[in-house]
């Protein structure tokens, strides 16, 4: 989906998405619409950092912008790439600080899939590693009066393949959309070249 | 130490195959090694630039990225500081080197001056790499004038 935004009029032209995954995996375009419309707060996010005399200089963004039945969180990176996490709102029991430390988790798995010597900068990312990462154990207890049972949902690395546990019911109460978006000006450009002086 | 000595070994050995199985010796063969060299320190310079800045705030403009370079990046590899770094404040910067570490060992002076650029190369490759993750676009060039101290010119490019 490497398609320049719509409402990108700037010279940034590649904020095309390097990753996206939902959990559970119905409605994902709605959540990519999401996804995009939220670009538009992180730049503006961004662009007022580096504007505004305070030295606030950290790299999450946190909450982007409530909507009635989701929340949009932000991270960005120094190399421009942002990350877009979007939880439903019914979710109440995520802290601010658990999702910063989500962030860092995603980032650190992000840096390794970057370190990887078979992955060119700048592709769809593909790593399985990266999708067992981003989809984090969760635990979600509703009152027993509504006759749900907990819910755990785990996946696990096992030797490179994932294998998915699921101990009792489901619940689509909960999901994650995790998306990694490019920042600007990254081709793979592989042929530099050198001159001597 | 020894991790130091890693690298320099490997890079000198980088160099040495590139150059053992150039079969054209002209200035076009030459070009070719050179950019390989330069391909693969890219390479490396974009993942440095991934993995290094995790944890720094986010840089607010072009110097904060450069003076990043010359210090955590330089420590990272070479665990020394860049020793001086200048600009013409229009897209030019100028790092200098006195003694860089992967020429400190082959002469200290005049001798051996053809020879050098090819063990620059890979580092021209990292910094260009590390500032094209960081949102640079660049051109960076090596030249000395004597060993071990060599001056890297980094010129942005704006598009």
């Amino acid at each position: 989906m490497a398609v320049p935004l719509p409402g990108d009029k700037t010279v940034v032209a590649q904020n095309y998405p390097l990753y996206i995954r939902s959990v559970p995996t119905e409605s994902e375009l709605k959540f990519h619409y999401m996804v995009h419309t939220s670009l538009d707060v992180v730049d503006e996010k961004i662009s007022a950092m580096g504007k505004a005399l305070v030295d606030q200089r950290e790299l999450y963004l946190g909450l982007l912008y409530p909507t009635e039945d989701y929340k949009v969180y932000g991270y960005v990176t120094n190399s421009k790439v942002k990350f877009v996490m979007v939880v439903d709102s019914s979710n109440t029991a995520l802290r601010d600080n658990e999702i910063r430390s989500m962030f860092r988790k995603l980032h650190n798995s992000y840096t390794d899939v970057m370190c990887n010597p078979f992955y060119n900068p700048g592709d769809r990312i593909q790593s399985r590693t990266l999708v067992v990462l981003g989809t984090m154990t969760r635990q979600k207890t509703l009152p027993p009066s509504q006759g749900q049972a907990v819910t755990a949902c785990k996946w696990a690395v096992l030797g490179g393949t994932w294998r998915r546990e699921i101990s009792k019911g489901d619940s689509a109460g909960s999901s994650f959309i995790f998306s990694l978006l490019q920042g600007p000006t990254r081709t793979p450009d592989h042929k530099g070249s050198v001159s001597l002086a | 130490m020894a991790d130091a000595a890693l690298f320099e070994f490997l890079h000198t050995e980088m160099v040495a195959e590139l150059w053992a199985h150039d079969p054209d010796p002209s200035p076009g063969g030459q070009k070719m090694s050179l950019s390989v060299l330069e391909g693969m320190g890219f390479r490396v310079g974009q993942a440095l630039g991934e993995r290094l800045p995790r944890e720094t705030l986010a840089f607010r403009e072009e110097l904060d990225v450069l003076k990043f370079l010359c210090k955590d990046l330089w420590v990272a590899v070479f665990q020394k500081q860049m020793d001086s770094l200048r600009t013409n404040h229009q897209g030019t910067y100028v790092l200098q080197d006195n003694s860089f570490p992967l020429l400190v060992r082959m002469a200290s002076g005049q001798q051996y001056l053809e020879e050098a650029p090819k063990f620059l190369a890979f580092t021209c490759g990292l910094l260009r790499g590390a500032l094209s993750t960081l949102g640079i676009k660049s051109l960076v060039t090596a030249s000395v004038a004597a060993l071990p101290a060599c001056k890297f010119q980094v010129v942005i490019q704006k598009s």
